[in-house]
């Protein structure tokens, strides 16, 4: 017969438990199949009835007192383990594994800067058709109004492939387009262009343009204008102050070139070159410029690389220097 | 081309003084991109007159004076002069201690033991003269103590002006100050004058390409005779290579009117000078030297031979020497086309030539030959024996402008009488005006005015674009997103996130180096490239990353990830767009484990990743195909890789013989960008995973090492009775005693409707089996415990 001294007792013994397994191991001894007060009720069948109900009562009070102690126990374990994870420390300036990220080309985060611009007016953006390194003279020089002797042709030193050219100007892809586009275009094409330049701080023989193309039946320099205007805040992420200068293309007249002041160096910086497309450009083309007028503007992509992230020699670009290249982030 | 002029000279032929840096910027807004520079000469500082007062030989040094010189001070100076020209009365610059000269600055010094106060200088040393001379001797009225820069009028500054081809007219003083007239609104004082008779027999023209010509003969000129110090100045700042008297003042009429002069040996001509088509067999030895065969090239000749390859270049033996005293002039027009034709058939380029292929103004062929007789008898003394002239009269260009044309381009309204005005600002003439037509008259000097659009040009110019108000474009957004550039993002996206970096590399490559890549046959070279560094395109974008590689290990980089998108060429007529990616080296060298490295399952998970990115749940392999594998990549570790059983690339190490020389730890993938682009997969909504129970099964095949893993996976795929939904290598023992490859698969059943009984899995299992025992991969044990 258990008694009550057994069970306080035995409630010292649970409260006494420092883990769930001697806890649990004390819930069988008192409470399992054969627990010492399972076995108690299970001889209760030879008792009478009121013996019954009197020990009953007892039993089922000590039984509660242990399952009381017991889940109590339980938690004061429970929350002694979290208590005992919490006062642990572990050095976390230990190093990591697979740290490394890289970073998309200062030059292609501008062209897919500068390509949102666009996308987002409505322009289409030609980059698999239309689009050619390796192009014939035709399409670089002649259709755009630079015949053969025109001293144009020697503004740009050219590299001559068999009969081909590798193009000088991304302005190549206007005859193209021209022909296979039904007015009104809205084009934009990115690319690489080359020119025979030896390789110093501001040269290199291969570098990046974009170049806008407009043809519609009415279209004006002052359409042009607010296509600029627009495309230079955007640019630097605010008005800026700018200028427009006369200049010379041979596939555009009028033609221009746009300056931005820029207020820390106290200069302006050339930016952009643009115009209204030739009326030869547009008949090269097979359209009639009396119908069809078209404006085009161009920028040189490593040129904006350049202001955005502060480099000083164009060659960075074209090198494997991983920590300057890593640390160009045009979204900062 | 730029051109650097004085600004006090412009200032001379306009009659007013102007705010230089002003006057700059407007110019660089009508077209003339200019800027003011300082000269060399006004930079100088502490230089003043002396007198020297008297010669002594040094006690040390045979070759130096010793000299007094008087600068106006109560003490004159002791300087030592290396110069043997220097004597007693003359007076010359002196440059006194602390004084700045181009090239050095006067510091207090002894020379052989005794102290020099100064220095007597040369015009070379002062800056204003590129040819070495005796001591610069000043006249005797010159003002001893004197700024040399005032007594000199050396504070002069410059302007430099880029000159865009379409603008000849302003390759010269005349044209510039012209256009600065336009700015400040001012008519020119000084204006070219014709003051020679012509009333000699012209040179007679054979040939109708030549359409005008001037000539003049002087006899008896001192071709040593010294040039004034303001044409001097002149010419350096335009920085005239200087070769004698005539030639010289030749050059400066040229700078100052535009029109390409030429002279000749007058003792050396033989009979009388014509114009006429060279003859076949004909030759001449031209100035630099080289003896140039003709064929129908325009040529100034005398009687026997051609003295000159017109507007080109001049003959050897005609030409202007030391000891010429008796000489020709020409002054003439030669049309632009037949100037480039023969300049670039025989590769000549001169001053002559880049000024004809620009065109010039015929009205300045007469005044020029007046100017420089003028000039000539004046600096070199002599007497003019003769001058003529042929040619008809200029008549000017008429253009019919519709004056509607200015709005409908410019987009602002604008008035005929606006117009108009606009137009004779820059010189145009109207001639005749209908209500909606005016007729211009193009003046002499434009040569670029064609058209109509020329002329709103001009309009444009003159109220300046700045002044151009903007209207919107209405525009309506036409989504249609560029394949190339989308793709490209989104593949970069995974790569920079797995740790890889773009780059972008030249893809001008030495022959040398491009050979490795492609047979010699396919490499495209350029004609005429910069160096034989920069000769050929790449033929593989492989080729760019594996020498950025070579330079990041040079440069000590132990670790790389590397990706870079372009064009690639193979043969003339293939242009190809292609991804490369690269690894080598230690995956983490800051880490704890720097024994792992890099290597093809990284470099692949990597490109599995990127495709899936852009092609989810497509099917992707690899498989050996040494009859296609690109000759750098190593045949038989290479991999070819399959998108949806089509190939779109390789995937593995170099080739030995380019392992050899550069490493054989660093792995390449390149893909087919364009094949990508054509990839046509149809868009398929995503399905919700299933919610019935997966049943999983492993089993292990026994295979030799012909048998590849691909193989067996497609055969597991293929062989299933029900749906598979994953299948994937698990285990893999390779038996080093008898080769034997031991693979285990872990095969995931998983249906939308239903889960599978245990009876249907083992169906599966028993057909799969099967089937790959008849390709060689033999069950070793069936291992049909449920993990689950």
């Amino acid at each position: 017969m258990i008694s009550a001294s057994d069970i306080s007792a035995g409630l010292s013994n649970i409260q006494s438990t420092d883990n769930l397994t001697d806890l649990d191991a004390l819930r069988v001894f008192w409470l399992g199949k054969n627990g010492l007060i399972t076995k108690e009720f299970k001889q209760m069948s030879t008792l009478s009835k009121e013996q019954k109900a009197d020990l009953a009562k007892v039993l089922n009070d000590f039984k509660s007192k242990i399952l009381d102690a017991i889940a109590a126990q339980k938690n004061t374990l429970l929350d002694r383990a979290i208590d005992q994870e919490l006062s642990k420390t572990k050095d976390v300036s230990l190093p990591s594994r697979r740290m490394h990220v890289g970073r998309i080309h200062p030059i292609t985060q501008v062209i897919n800067k500068l390509y949102h611009f666009f996308e987002l007016r409505g322009f289409t953006s030609y980059s698999h058709d239309h689009n050619f390194e390796l192009e014939s003279e035709d399409n670089n020089f002649t259709f755009l109004n630079i015949p053969e002797n025109h001293p144009a042709r020697s503004m740009q030193d050219t590299f001559f492939i068999k009969d081909k050219v590798l193009r000088t100007h991304v302005s190549a892809s206007q005859p193209r387009i021209l022909k296979s586009i039904e007015p009104p275009i809205k084009a934009v094409v990115f690319g690489r262009v080359y020119r025979s330049d030896q390789p110093d701080a501001t040269h290199v023989p291969v570098f990046h343009q974009m170049e806008c193309l407009y043809v519609d039946d009415q279209c004006s320099f002052s359409h042009l204008k607010d296509t600029i205007d627009a495309f230079i805040t955007y640019i630097f992420g605010k008005k800026m102050k700018i200028r427009y200068r006369s200049s010379y293309f041979p596939f555009t007249v009028p033609s221009v070139e746009i300056d931005v002041w820029l207020p820390q160096e106290k200069k302006w910086l050339e930016i952009l070159g643009a115009g209204m497309v030739h009326p030869e450009v547009l008949r090269n083309a097979g359209h009639d410029p009396e119908k069809l007028r078209g404006f085009a503007f161009g920028v040189g992509i490593e040129r904006l690389a350049m202001i955005y992230f502060g480099l000083s020699d164009v060659r960075q670009l074209y090198g494997a220097d991983l920590d300057l290249l890593a640390g160009c982030n045009l979204w900062q | 081309m730029a051109i650097t002029l004085s600004l006090s000279w412009l200032s001379e032929i306009l009659g007013t003084d102007f705010d230089h840096v002003e006057v700059a910027d407007k110019l660089s807004i009508l077209g003339l991109e200019a800027e003011v520079v300082t000269s060399t000469t006004s930079k100088l500082q502490h230089v003043v007159v002396g007198e020297v007062l008297k010669t002594d030989p040094h006690p040390n040094a045979d070759r130096l004076r010793v000299c007094e010189v008087n600068i106006g001070e109560t003490k004159p100076l002791t300087i030592v002069c290396g110069c043997p020209s220097v004597e007693a009365g003359i007076k010359v610059p002196v440059a006194l201690i602390g004084a700045i000269l181009p090239n050095l600055e006067i510091k207090q010094s002894k020379l052989r033991g005794i102290e020099s106060e100064g220095m007597l200088c040369t015009a070379m040393e002062l800056g204003f003269s590129t040819v070495k001379q005796p001591l610069l001797r000043l006249t005797s009225d010159a003002p001893v103590g004197a700024d040399i820069k005032n007594h000199l009028f050396l504070d002069d500054h410059w302007i430099t002006i880029e000159v865009t081809p379409n603008r000849g007219d302003c390759l010269c003083a005349l044209g510039v100050a012209r256009e600065i007239g336009v700015v400040l609104s001012n008519s020119l004082k000084v204006k070219p004058q014709v003051r020679l008779p012509f009333d000699d027999t012209p040179v007679s023209i054979e040939d109708a390409r030549c359409s005008h010509y001037g000539h003049a003969k002087i006899k008896n000129i001192n071709i040593h005779a010294t040039l004034p110090f303001w044409m001097e100045q002149r010419l350096n700042a335009a920085s005239i290579h200087r070769v004698n008297s005539v030639v010289d003042i030749l050059n400066y009429v040229t700078l100052y009117l535009g029109q390409p002069m030429h002279a000749f040996d007058l003792d050396s001509l033989v009979g009388d000078v014509h114009v006429r088509k060279a003859k076949k067999d004909e030759s001449i030895k031209v100035l630099d030297g080289q003896v140039i065969h003709l064929k129908d090239e325009l040529v100034i000749a005398d009687q026997d031979a051609p003295i000159a390859l017109a507007g080109v270049i001049g003959g050897l033996d005609s030409s202007i020497s030391d000891k010429t005293q008796n000489i020709f002039i020409e002054s003439a027009a030669f049309p632009t086309d037949t100037i480039i034709d023969t300049s670039n058939h025989f590769d000549i380029s001169t001053d002559a030539v880049y000024r004809y292929s620009r065109g010039i103004d015929v009205e300045q062929v007469k005044p020029s030959l007046s100017l420089a007789v003028e000039l000539i008898l004046d600096i070199c003394g002599g007497n003019l024996v003769s001058s003529g002239f042929s040619g008809q009269p200029y008549l000017m260009k008429e253009i019919i402008l519709n004056t509607t044309t200015p709005y409908d381009v410019l987009g602002i309204p604008l008035e005929k009488d606006e117009i108009i005005s606009r137009l004779n600002a820059f010189g145009f003439k109207v001639t005749k005006e209908t209500k909606t037509f005016i007729n211009v008259l193009v003046p002499s000097y434009r040569n670029n005015i064609n058209m109509q659009i020329d002329l709103v040009e001009e309009i444009g110019r003159n109220i300046g674009y700045e002044n151009i108000k903007s209207t919107s474009l209405l525009l309506q957004p036409n989504y249609n997103p560029d394949q190339v550039l989308k793709k490209q993002y989104q593949i970069s996206q995974t790569l920079i996130a797995r740790g890889y970096q773009e780059l972008i590399s030249y893809g001008i490559n030495s022959l040398h180096y491009a050979k490795q890549f492609a047979s010699e046959k396919q490499v495209v070279r350029i004609d005429n490239p910069l160096s034989e560094e920069f000769a050929c395109l790449r033929t593989s974008i492989v080729s760019s990353l594996l020498l950025q590689i070579h330079h990041c290990m040079n440069n000590n980089i132990h670790r790389g990830q590397l990706f870079e998108f372009g064009k690639s060429y193979v043969n003339s007529d293939v242009e190809k767009r292609s991804l490369a990616l690269a690894v080598y080296g230690q995956i983490d060298p800051q880490g704890f484990d720097r024994s792992y490295h890099f290597d093809e399952n990284d470099i692949k998970g990597d490109v599995v990743a990127a495709i899936s990115n852009l092609f989810p749940g497509q099917n992707i392999s690899f498989r050996i195909n040494r009859d296609e594998v690109p000759l750098f990549f190593h045949p038989g570790y290479t991999a070819q890789i399959l998108l949806n059983n089509t190939s779109i690339g390789w995937l593995g190490p170099l080739h030995p013989t380019l392992a050899q020389e550069y490493s054989k730890n660093i792995y390449f993938a390149e893909l087919d960008f364009d094949a990508l682009i054509r990839q046509e997969v149809a868009f398929k909504h995503p399905q919700p995973s299933s919610k019935f129970q997966a049943c999983t099964r492993d089993i292990s095949v026994i295979i030799s090492d012909t048998v590849t893993n691909n193989e067996i996976m497609e055969c597991i795929k293929n062989s299933s009775s029900i749906t598979l939904k994953q299948c994937y290598l698990i285990d893999r023992y390779v038996n080093s005693s008898n080769s034997q490859i031991t693979n285990t698969y872990r095969l995931v059943f998983q249906s939308r409707e239903k889960t599978f009984l245990d009876k249907e899995v083992n169906q599966a299992i028993d057909s799969i089996i099967h089937r790959l025992s008849e390709i060689g991969a033999n069950i070793k044990e069936s291992q049909n415990d449920n993990i689950n």
